[in-house]
């Protein structure tokens, strides 16, 4: 495993008006914001679209948080390895707060093209970091409209690789512990239709906007 | 995506279900994703309080022990239920904080005020007892978790006993659910309860010696 780089979170508020609303009154669920920009930080492309895919092991590690589940009575969960892990519920449940590099947890970027299902467990194939530089996760604080409660979660991906990268998939992966050890664990998973091209040398960024709508 | 159908039945003493309504719930509201920023991004974060009170809530302890923001499986009544905090930073100092049971998961009231995302707690709630407007809070569970492609589901489920309440009629329900105070790496002690939850019912008369169960089966399908 790398080392990881611990960097300073940068802290957002939201301002009510750019909340976007796609969700569904009832719905709690996430949008997820693409942004491609060049050198010069002019976006070159933008896109919002509905986030369709929490998976499995988000259901579960909800139960966890829920229940507070004890060591003596952990759910088994698959993590981002294919292995089941015995889960149960600490400080570290839910944790995405990677830093600089680290591509274990936090917004992950690849190129598979399967459709989701309920039981993915891991991005289809992911793109590297030193192929798209991966930045810490950053966050902006939880904020409310009249009809909608959010708060987002942000990575950056710098092209480095010399070549155009297309991205197909995205994804966000957590921390939580099982028997003595973190473990990795995949929250969402999203294919992107047509994919999204990022020139060598421009920087796509992920905006992942949890949201419930009353 | 994330939907959640609550389900509201109330049964005679004899346990005859005497009326049922299910209806989508609408009503996770910004404090329960306030409590899932505070692990998801290892931030400190103040926010309201069932009271109306802001409260400053720690995001992050470097402990492998349990850590009660965001419990929503309770203990019946005004029993004892531990919510784990801690103080020090450490594994080593980590406390349980005792509330009532009632405090903690599904709670009832008798308001009928619109919803709006931010708001702090349910209107009126019905308090735990034997008395005039009272109910008996039963334990409240978490249970059956299952998937089945596209979709997976969990419920939470209490019971609500009218002993000798007179009619009372439920016309919100709602999810309290703790949070632990403090900053990182040094949370305290203590913790508030936040409304994670609230819908309408649109009026449901529990009369003397019935029963009312109240179910949330939140469901996720890619």
């Amino acid at each position: 495993m790398g080392t990881e780089i611990k960097a300073i979170p940068k802290l957002d508020v939201i301002k009510e008006e750019e909340i976007p609303h796609i969700l569904e009154p009832g719905e709690v669920g996430a949008i997820l914001e693409l942004i491609v920009s060049n050198k010069d930080g002019k976006v070159t492309e933008q896109r919002v679209l509905k986030s369709k895919s929490f998976v499995q092991q988000f259901l579960q590690l909800l139960f966890v948080k829920f229940a507070i589940s004890p060591t003596v009575a952990p759910i088994s969960i698959r993590d981002t390895g294919n292995t089941l892990r015995a889960v149960y519920d600490t400080t570290y449940t839910f944790d995405t707060a990677a830093g600089v590099t680290v591509v274990t947890y936090g917004i992950i970027i690849g190129t598979g093209v399967v459709a989701p299902t309920i039981s993915d467990y891991a991005i289809g194939i992911i793109i590297p970091h030193a192929t798209m530089n991966y930045s810490a996760c950053t966050y902006g604080a939880p904020a409310a409209d009249a009809t909608t409660s959010q708060f987002t979660i942000t990575r950056n991906f710098a092209n480095v690789s010399g070549g155009p990268v297309t991205v197909n998939e995205i994804a966000l992966y957590c921390r939580a512990y099982y028997t003595a050890a973190i473990g990795y664990f995949m929250l969402i998973r999203d294919v992107i239709a047509g994919g999204i091209a990022v020139p060598n040398g421009q920087t796509l960024t992920v905006n992942y906007r949890l949201q419930a709508i009353v | 995506m994330i939907k959640t159908t609550l389900t509201l039945e109330r049964f005679s003493p004899h346990g005859d279900l005497l009326e049922k309504r299910e209806q989508e719930s609408r009503s996770w509201l910004k404090h329960f994703l306030d409590l899932l920023y505070l692990p998801c991004a290892r931030f400190d974060y103040t926010t309201n309080d069932i009271g109306g009170t802001p409260r400053g809530l720690c995001g992050f302890i470097d402990s492998t022990s349990a850590w009660g923001t965001l419990k929503v499986a309770s203990t019946p009544g005004n029993t004892q239920i531990c919510v784990h905090t801690a103080s020090g930073g450490s594994a080593a100092y980590c406390r349980d904080t005792p509330q009532k049971g009632e405090d903690i998961g599904i709670v009832v009231g008798t308001g009928n005020a619109a919803v709006t995302p931010a708001q702090d707690a349910l209107q009126t709630k019905v308090n735990h007892g034997e008395g005039a407007g009272q109910l008996l809070y039963g334990g409240c569970e978490l249970y059956g978790l299952t998937f089945a492609d596209p979709n997976g589901q969990f419920t939470i489920r209490r019971y609500f006993t009218n002993v000798l309440g007179g009619n009372i009629t439920i016309e919100e329900v709602g999810i309290y659910t703790p949070g632990v105070t403090g900053a990182i790496p040094n949370p305290t002690t203590s913790c508030y309860i936040f409304c994670a939850a609230r819908d309408l019912t649109g009026g449901v008369l529990v009369a003397n010696g019935e029963l009312l169960r109240v179910t949330y089966v939140v469901q996720i399908t890619v």
